[in-house]
Parts: structure tokens; C-alpha cells; sequence
């Protein structure tokens, strides 16, 4: 990109870059620290290196709180939920954005308001509703509720980045004979594909997360999902003082995650270089 | 390009066990869900009825319909329960749950087990829908609420059921001396005291708890009678530089149950106003906060702080960090429940052992030391609104968790105290039970504390008092460290109170 | 002529099936859930006993309630600190992994992702530990400077709580405000940095002359979120202070929060769905109006250009 490098300004920029990289790791390897340690030793000292790595702690918190069963939950849950979400999202976007109609500022209005709502008071009602569905108890009714519809936030941020692209672009289409949904697959969205792919990484951090809800919807533990383990964990450490059990769980719930952003960021480089070969 | 494709199968797989497997076959692993526990309750039955001393009864009234409680052998029942995976565990549930299904293989057991079972009781009980409801859950601040609609059964009666391992001896005959009275609530719709709560789940206390070895060691007094020989250990604790005493600035409550109420009550005993009192306690009266007794305990707790006796950092501390405090030997007393040395067992340095003490606000030894009991406040509770069969089923469950086996699992596996006295004699179940327990019953039974339970005939319903007791439970740490006037907060909380009283 | 009509059709036809399905399921699974609450706003109910209409009585309670006004003080505090500090952090992050060549920058890509991944509960715990009075790394850093904070308790000092509880929550935001940056800088055609590189802009010069005004909707709507989270996120708060000290860092969302389901055994016994609800009320118009004005702001800003 710049060939041209200011070395004092380089150099600036690379120290800010290292010490909020420390503000991470520092807390990303005393989490680590601590799943390694036993209680006994988290309790005389909470900053200190283990004396012998307890590697069979990961072991112990897979078994104990069957994370096997859990895992298989989020695939489903999170999966089904992100390809639905981001077809809503995709669909509703697009319109909002890139097909001129009166009332569309409305529209968006209307879908903001949710982000406005303080969605702890809707609980209940929401329960009752899931009640009346018959869809308490059971992953397709959470995956459901999570996903059909319209999800505010990736709205907002798909349209971020479908009103940056040019105009043009479908207007040569739409001469060139092409309909809304072929314009909309594969002129627009290929275009868009950092957008889809912060969309995806959001919806992936937003339901793989979620626990408050599932937790509610499902009260069978068997249908438990991994965020909903994780809370079932942190509230027992309420009565329990089982860091060293807490931190080993969330180092194995945090790797998903991980990967999961690595693989899809790399998805957002060769989208760029799609897209500026076109343009 | 090589992690563009494993990226692109990622999300293909995702996607095909997504669609697949999951919104396919999702309903099946429902009720699969539910034909597990019917599967676990056969599987358990020939193991468990050889050891079952009601087996033989049972035999010997097989052709009859009903078993020898009176319910039928014959009608599917299922029951819905709600338990608390808290402290003490779940070993308590789990071995009633066995001993039940053994015993009564027509009634069919669904769980939900959770640390925070309380959002999840919470939001059926708002939700209206009875069916959906629990019909035995684990319930604790919302009882007051819950006993002023009807909402819950009465169960006193369990009181007077045999145990079904001492046929011929009633629960209530077992019972440790006090803890029958203490369940009874009042404030129910029909104006009588019934039992919300049956203890069943065990008999804890709030107290303080401190190292046994280190007091000895230091030659500190363990059993302060007094408040005057209780301001003089705190003394001897601070000139050796170790903090007397800290409790969670982050939950109130361990302070409220620990000291708050029980002395407040202490005090009203010395002074021979204990019944005025309590009416007024009960019924939220113009008095519930600004009066001398708990004006009085409160300054005695800020005095404690004037002299410096409680640690300066609590006020960002939740309960583990503040028990923390006295596993490393920095604070000298924690206030919290018996079930402390169940919570910390993994992280209790060597050499340390549990010794219990309740503060004693009192000036002469002539009048009762009061402590507060957590058992009355939360437990076990039977949701009204349900088949009478499904109602007399629970109180059968309830039975079983009285049973010697039982209560052993208790202790064994969740340090929980005893609920019948012939297990204090039963040298092996007492070996179960966990330190911190066992040196708090036996400081309470030494002393003859009197436990005092939190109880309300009526509550206010008005938006105020919510403000009333958020401005008091926040002043907490302020008048604990004597930076707030008790009398200021006070008086500004009944005024608040005064309003909800007024219906605003 | 006729064309034009056949293109409106399609055009209609491509509406319906794309907005409508999503609007119906939207209004059953999000708004009439909260359409719900709005009306309990109105009731005096416990969520046991038979509920009680008593019109806009909770509104005139709350306009009296002391603890409503200082929550919203400390939320917009939260707000005016919290939200400059974050963008800014992230943008800067974001600009300088997409136009510096660090060999390490891949690695900090991730690694920077991870606090917004950390369950609340160990971002709290974790900054608890960090501001411990005994053994906190905050004291441990400043020993080495100054001995006068030694044996301080961040959180249980009145005056420091709020700004203690506004740290972590920066911390965990920065990461995931990055990324959206991150993805809209990179869908920014290389071409306009290398005329701006021609032109002999200073790195500076580049990111307030080039990036910032191309992502400017994308910053505005990281805004946007960033003040919804300093007014809902009360998580964080619970879990390290619950409201304390004495109040201070108690905020309009967590008070909701307890006058709905109760301070669990302590504070707020009584479960004042009613109530709660109105206080809900307030904060969303409040919200709407925010936004409101920052739409007013930013198309004012969009003119300049």
C-alpha cells in the first residue's frame, strides 16, 4: 500500500499497537494462568504461575459439564441461526437501501426502535409468546426466535456498507435486463462481502453468547448450549469457588471463537481484491 | 487459498448439520429427554427395592391400588421439579430422587436443575401458565410475595408424616428443638400461620465464621459473651495486625442475615420489647426502620468500623473475595452461611480449621443470643394452582428427603445440617458432615440461640418501597464504615416507606 | 412507457418477498413482546397477584424517584467518557493494522478480537482482581512510581468506582468497534490511499482525510451502538460493584433490572414489574431522542461535504 514509511511515526505507531496488544494478552494469559492452576493455589495467589501445569483440568470441566452435548447444541443453534439471520439480513437491507419506495426511512425507524428497547422488561411477554407457540423447551423454537425476523444491529451494519457502494452499479444491471434478485446475489452482494462477513462474525459473537434466553427457553440441561454452560458455571461459582473449573471452560469456549474469526477475516481480504478488480 | 476452501467447508458443514441434523431431529431428542428419566427410574428399581425397608410393606399390599400413603400404585403422575444446584450441591436431591423412583415407579420425575433456578421460576411463575409451572421449586426472596397471593401450598402437615424409614416416629418428633415454630409464616390469604418452606433441604445459618488454628494460635477469645468482651477481641485481633472483621460489600444480604436482623431482635429481647417489635417488623409498620432497636444495632456495627475492626476494602468485594480474605489469614471473621466450608473446600490452605461465632449485641449474658437462619427464608415450596395428586406426591417427596440415607447424602456430598435430631447421635453421619456445619450447630445448640427468621404478615405495594430499600441496602457500607449517620438513613428510609404504606 | 410498469411490478413483487415475511415475524418475536412491557408500564403488578391499572401513576413515582435521576447521571457520564474514548481507540487500532506492514499485526488482528469474546463475568472478575487493593496489579504498577496509592481499593472508593467500571467496559468494546472499522477500511478501493500517498499525505493526514470521511456511516452507526451499550449494559456493573459503593456507580438500567426481578434476597425484595417497565419507557424515548439528535448532527455534517 504505502511504500513510502515515515520511520518516527512508523515506529509510534507500532509502539500503541504493542501496548494495547499487553492490555489483551495480559488477561488472555492470566486466564490461561489460572486454568492451569489448582484452587488451592488460585487462593494463596492469584497472579502467580502454577507450579504444575493441571492440564487435566480441561479435561475434568469437559466431562463434568458434558461440553460434548453442549457443542453439538451451538453447532446447531448457532448455525442454522447465522444462515437464516443472514438471509433476512441480506434481503431486508437491500431493499432498505438500494431499491428507492416511499415509507423506507420509516422503515428503518421502525426496525431501530428495537435497539431502543430494554429488552430485560420483554421477557416475560416473549416467554408467554413461546408458550402459546409451543416452542419452549427446544432448540428450533430458540433458533427461531433468534433468527426470524429482523435482527437490528446487522441490519444497520450491512446498510453501512451497501450505501458506500456506487449506484451504478445496478443501474447497469437493471439495463442489461438482470432482475432485483440476480442484481441483488450476484452483482451487490459479492461486493459487499466485508459487510456480510462483519454481519456473520457479529451474529456468530451475538448468539454464541447468548445465554440469558436460551438459558429461560430451554430448562432442559440436555439442550443446553455452550454460552448457557458457561452462565451455568459463572452462577455457580456464586456458590462454589471453582475459578480454576471457570477459567478452564472458558478457554475451551473461547477457541470457537477464535478460529471462527480467523478464518472468516481472511474472507474479507479476498473480497477487496474481487471487488477493486471489478471496479 | 488453501483456508479460503477450509473456510468455505466450514461453513458448508455449519450450515448441513445445521439444517439437517438439528431442525430435524431436534423434537425426537425431546423426548428422548423425558423417556431417559423414565429408563433411569426402571434401571434404578430392582437395585434400590432389595435395600428398601418399605419393600416388604409394599408387598405385602400389592393387589390393593395403593401404595401405603394412600395414593395410587396405578395413575401416571409427573411431577415438575425446579432444584437449586447451590452450596451444598445437588447429592441431597439426588438421592430422594432415587429412593423416590424406586419406591413409586408410576410417578415420572422431570428436573431442571440450575445455579440460578430462581430467573427460570421467576419468569413461569409471570407467565401465568399453570401446567407449565413447577409444582416442587426451589424459591426464596419472593416467598413473602408468593405466600400473600396463595400462591404457594401449606405444609404443615409434613410435620406430622412418619418418616418411611422409622415407621411410627413423626418428623415432628425428630425435629431440633425451635425448628417447627420457625417454619411457620404468617401473612397468608386466609390470616393463619401454615408452613410455606419445609425444611427439608437442610438447616443452615448465616454467622461468622474465622480459623479456628489461628485464634489459638493468637490466644484470641472465641467466645465472646458479651458486646463489651466482643469489642475487646476485635481489639486483641487489630493489635496483631490482622483485620477482625469483613463481610461482601457487593451482597448486602450476607450482613442483613448475619447481623442486621438477628441483632436487632437481640436487642428488642434485652429490653423486653421483643413482641412490639415484631409486630411492627412483620407488618412493615411506621416504625420499621426508625426504631431504637435497629437504630441501636446499627450504631453498634458503625462503632465497629470507628474503631477500624472492619476491613476498609470490603466495599468492592463480593462474597468469595471476602471469604478469601480469611482462608489467607488478612481478615479474622467472615459473615456467611454454613455452607462455607462446603463452597471454599478446594481452596482451604492446610492447617486451617472452621470455628463459628455469632456477634453478641447483648450487655449481660441473661438475655438469648439471636441468630439468623437461612433455611427459613429459602427452600423448597409446592406451587398451589396444581392436581391435588401432584401436590400430595411432593409432600411424599419431601417425606423421603427426611430419610437417614438421604440426610447422609446430604452431608456427605453437600455438608448440608441435619434435620432430625437422631442424626447428631449417629456418629458416622456427623463424620460426613462438613466442619464449618458441624461447629455451628454445635456453637448454636451450646449457646441456645434462638433463630430468628424473616417474616412479613403484609407488604406495601407501592412503588416506594422499592426505593426504601434500595436507599438502605446502598447505605450499608457507609454506615458499617461509620461515614453515614444510621439515624439519617434511617429516618429517610421510613419516610420513603411511608409512602409505599400510603399505596404510592 | 410500458416497461416502466413492468418494472414497477417487479419492483413491488421484489419488496413484498423480501420485506414483508421479515416485518411480520419481526413485529410477532420483537416488538409485541415489548409492546407488552409497555402496557405493564401502566399496571401495578408483582407478577403474582391480579394486576392493578393505575394509569400513569409509575410515571409520576419515577418522575420523584431519586434513584432514577442519578442512574441516568451516571449513564450519561458513562456515555460522554466512554463513547469518544472507544471510537477513537478503534479507529486508531483499525487505521494502523490496515496501513502499517508489521509482521506481527495478523497475530494482533485476533488477539485484539478476544476481550469481546470473554464471558462478562471474567472481564469483571479479572478487573476486580486488577484493581484489588491487596494484591491488584493496578497498585503493583503504581508502587513503582508512587507509594501513595498503596492499600487502595478502587472500587469501594466512592470516587473512583464509576470511572473503574468505565475502564473494562472501553476495553471490552474497543475489539469489536475495530473490526467493523477494519472491514469498512478495507472496502475502501486502495487506489484513493495512493493518490493521497502521491500527494505526500502524512499518515495523519490520511486517516482524517481519507478513511474517516468514507466510513463515516459505518462510524456513525458504531456510535450508535456504542451509546445503546452505555445505557443497557448493566452486566458488567452488577457483577463488580452491583451499584455500590453506596450508590455510585448504580445506573438507570441495573435499577430496572433489580425493580423487575428483585436484588435476588437483598436491596429491592419486591418485584415491581409495573414499575420497572415505566422506568423501560423512559429509557427507550430517551434513546430515541438521542439518536434523533444525531441524525440532526450528522446529515448537518453530511451537507458540509
Amino acid at each position: 500500500m504505502n511504500k513510502k514509511k515515515a520511520g518516527a511515526g512508523n515506529w509510534l505507531w507500532r509502539i500503541g499497537l504493542f501496548v494495547w496488544a499487553l492490555t489483551v494478552l495480559i488477561p488472555v494469559l492470566w486466564i490461561v494462568n489460572v486454568s492451569l492452576k489448582t484452587n488451592r493455589e488460585f487462593y494463596q495467589s492469584v497472579w502467580a504461575l502454577p507450579e504444575i501445569p493441571q492440564f487435566t483440568n480441561y479435561i475434568e470441566s469437559w466431562i463434568s459439564m458434558d461440553l460434548s452435548q453442549a457443542f453439538l447444541n451451538t453447532v446447531i443453534y448457532v448455525g442454522c441461526s447465522m444462515v437464516i439471520r443472514l438471509i433476512f439480513t441480506m434481503m431486508v437491507s437491500y431493499s432498505l437501501t438500494r431499491v428507492k419506495f416511499r415509507g423506507r426511512k420509516t422503515l428503518m425507524w421502525l426496525i431501530m426502535l428495537s435497539l431502543f428497547l430494554p429488552g430485560v422488561n420483554a421477557l416475560v411477554p416473549t416467554y408467554v409468546l413461546m408458550n402459546k407457540l409451543h416452542l419452549l423447551n427446544s432448540i428450533t423454537g430458540l433458533t427461531i426466535l433468534s433468527s426470524v425476523g429482523i435482527n437490528a444491529f446487522s441490519v444497520m451494519v450491512l446498510n453501512g456498507f451497501l450505501s458506500s457502494i456506487p449506484y451504478e452499479m445496478e443501474e447497469s444491471a437493471y439495463m442489461d435486463g438482470a432482475g432485483y434478485f440476480r442484481t441483488m446475489i450476484q452483482i451487490i452482494m459479492p461486493m459487499a462481502k466485508p459487510g456480510l462477513v462483519t454481519v456473520f462474525v457479529f451474529s456468530f459473537l451475538n448468539l454464541y453468547n447468548n445465554f440469558l434466553w436460551p438459558f429461560v427457553m430451554l430448562g432442559d440441561p440436555k439442550k443446553y448450549t455452550i454460552a448457557v454452560k458457561l452462565y451455568e458455571i459463572n452462577q455457580l461459582m456464586m456458590y462454589k469457588s471453582n475459578w480454576v473449573g471457570l477459567c478452564s471452560c472458558i478457554v475451551i469456549g473461547m477457541l470457537p471463537s477464535v478460529i471462527f474469526y480467523i478464518l472468516l477475516q481472511k474472507q474479507v481480504k479476498r473480497g477487496v481484491t474481487v471487488g477493486a478488480l471489478k471496479g | 487459498m488453501k483456508m479460503k476452501k477450509l473456510a468455505c467447508m466450514l461453513l458448508a458443514l455449519t450450515m448441513a448439520v445445521g439444517l439437517f441434523t438439528g431442525c430435524g431431529s431436534e423434537k425426537d431428542s425431546g423426548d428422548t429427554g423425558k423417556q431417559d428419566s423414565q429408563n433411569d427410574s426402571s434401571q434404578d428399581a430392582p437395585k434400590d427395592n432389595t435395600g428398601d425397608t418399605n419393600t416388604p410393606e409394599e408387598s405385602q399390599n400389592s393387589g390393593d391400588d395403593t401404595y401405603p400413603n394412600g395414593l395410587s400404585k396405578t395413575e401416571p403422575v409427573v411431577l415438575k421439579l425446579g432444584i437449586a444446584d447451590q452450596g451444598n450441591g445437588t447429592a441431597q436431591f439426588d438421592a430422594a430422587l432415587k429412593l423416590f423412583q424406586s419406591m413409586y415407579p408410576n410417578v415420572e420425575i422431570e428436573t431442571t436443575i440450575s445455579a440460578d433456578i430462581e430467573t427460570i421460576v421467576d419468569t413461569k411463575i409471570n407467565a401465568g401458565d399453570d401446567d407449565d409451572m413447577f409444582d416442587l421449586f426451589w424459591s426464596y426472596s419472593r416467598n413473602p410475595e408468593l405466600i400473600a397471593a396463595g400462591a404457594l401450598e401449606p405444609c404443615e402437615d409434613i410435620w406430622d408424616y412418619e418418616f418411611n424409614d422409622t415407621p411410627g416416629t413423626k418428623i415432628r418428633d425428630l425435629a431440633p428443638a425451635g425448628l417447627v415454630d420457625a417454619t411457620y409464616y404468617p401473612g397468608w390469604p386466609d390470616g393463619k400461620e401454615h408452613v410455606a418452606i419445609f425444611p427439608a433441604m437442610g438447616t443452615n445459618y448465616y454467622g461468622f465464621f474465622y480459623n479456628k488454628a489461628l485464634f489459638e494460635e493468637k490466644g484470641w477469645n472465641q467466645d465472646p459473651q458479651t458486646w463489651q468482651e466482643f469489642l475487646d477481641l476485635c481489639a486483641a485481633i487489630k493489635k496483631d495486625d490482622v483485620v477482625p472483621l469483613i463481610s461482601t460489600g457487593v451482597y448486602s444480604y450476607y450482613l442483613t442475615y448475619s447481623l442486621v436482623l438477628p441483632k436487632s431482635f437481640e436487642l428488642a429481647h434485652e429490653a423486653g420489647d421483643i413482641d412490639a417489635f415484631t409486630e411492627s417488623f412483620q407488618n412493615y409498620g411506621n416504625d420499621f426502620y426508625n426504631n431504637t432497636y435497629l437504630t441501636e444495632t446499627w450504631n453498634k456495627i458503625g462503632e465497629l468500623g470507628k474503631l477500624g475492626y472492619w476491613h476498609t476494602g470490603l466495599a468492592g468485594m463480593n462474597h468469595t473475595q471476602a471469604q478469601m480474605q480469611v482462608l489467607q489469614g488478612k481478615a479474622a471473621m467472615v459473615a456467611s452461611g454454613t455452607w462455607i466450608g462446603n463452597e471454599m473446600a478446594d481452596s482451604i490452605p492446610e492447617g486451617f480449621e472452621w470455628g463459628y461465632m455469632m456477634i453478641p449485641f447483648r450487655e449481660t449474658k441473661d438475655t438469648p443470643i439471636y441468630i439468623g437462619p437461612a433455611f427459613a427464608n429459602a427452600g423448597l415450596v409446592i406451587w398451589a394452582n396444581k392436581p391435588e395428586t401432584n401436590k400430595a406426591w411432593c409432600k411424599e417427596f419431601l417425606r423421603l428427603m427426611c430419610d437417614m440415607s438421604v440426610q447422609e447424602g446430604a452431608a456427605e456430598g453437600g455438608g448440608i445440617p441435619y434435620i432430625r435430631t437422631d442424626f447428631a447421635d449417629n456418629a458416622e453421619g456427623m463424620g460426613l458432615l462438613h466442619e464449618s456445619a458441624r461447629v455451628s450447630l454445635r456453637y448454636i445448640a451450646d449457646h441456645e440461640c434462638i433463630s430468628l427468621a424473616e417474616k412479613y404478615k403484609s407488604i406495601p405495594s407501592g412503588a416506594s418501597l422499592a426505593q426504601a430499600q434500595q436507599n438502605y441496602s446502598e447505605n450499608y457500607v457507609g454506615m458499617m464504615m461509620n461515614e453515614v449517620n444510621p439515624e439519617t438513613v434511617l429516618t429517610e428510609c421510613q419516610a420513603l416507606l411511608d409512602k409505599a404504606r400510603e399505596g404510592n | 412507457m410500458r416497461k416502466g410498469k413492468k418494472l414497477e411490478k417487479r419492483k413491488l413483487g421484489f419488496l413484498l418477498v423480501t420485506l414483508v415475511p421479515a416485518f411480520v415475524f419481526y413485529i410477532i418475536f420483537t416488538l409485541y413482546p415489548n409492546l407488552m412491557s409497555a402496557y405493564y408500564s401502566l399496571l401495578e403488578w408483582n407478577g403474582i397477584a391480579d394486576p392493578k391499572f393505575i394509569g400513569l401513576k409509575n410515571f409520576i413515582t419515577l418522575l420523584t424517584d431519586d434513584f432514577v435521576w442519578r442512574g441516568l447521571l451516571h449513564n450519561l457520564l458513562i456515555m460522554i467518557v466512554t463513547v469518544p474514548i472507544t471510537i477513537l481507540l478503534a479507529l486508531l487500532l483499525a487505521f494502523a493494522l490496515t496501513n502499517t506492514r508489521f509482521r506481527e499485526n495478523k497475530f494482533y488482528q485476533a488477539l485484539f478480537y478476544m476481550p469481546n469474546i470473554m464471558p462478562i463475568l471474567v472481564v469483571a472478575l479479572l478487573w476486580s482482581f486488577i484493581y484489588d487493593g491487596d494484591m491488584g496489579l493496578l497498585n503493583g504498577l503504581l508502587h513503582l512510581v508512587t507509594d501513595n496509592f498503596s492499600g487502595k481499593y478502587w472500587l469501594a472508593d466512592k470516587s473512583t468506582a464509576l470511572i473503574c467500571i468505565m475502564i473494562p467496559m472501553i476495553w471490552c468494546n474497543v475489539g469489536f468497534h475495530m473490526i467493523i472499522y477494519i472491514n469498512a477500511i478495507t472496502a475502501i478501493p486502495d487506489s484513493l490511499y495512493e493518490v493521497a500517498t502521491l500527494e505526500g499525505a502524512t499518515m495523519r493526514q490520511k486517516m482524517w482525510h481519507v478513511t474517516v470521511p468514507l466510513i463515516r456511516e459505518t462510524l456513525i452507526t458504531s456510535a450508535t451502538f456504542l451509546i445503546l451499550n452505555a445505557f443497557g449494559n448493566f452486566e458488567i456493573v452488577m457483577l463488580m460493584t452491583n451499584g455500590g459503593p453506596g450508590g455510585a456507580t448504580n445506573t438507570l438500567s441495573l435499577y430496572m433490572y433489580h425493580l423487575a426481578f428483585g436484588g435476588k434476597n437483598e436491596g429491592i425484595t419486591s418485584h415491581m414489574y409495573g414499575y420497572s417497565s415505566a422506568v423501560g419507557i423512559v429509557l427507550t424515548i430517551l434513546l430515541i431522542i438521542i439518536r434523533f439528535l444525531m441524525e440532526k448532527f450528522s446529515s448537518r455534517e453530511a451537507v458540509q461535504y
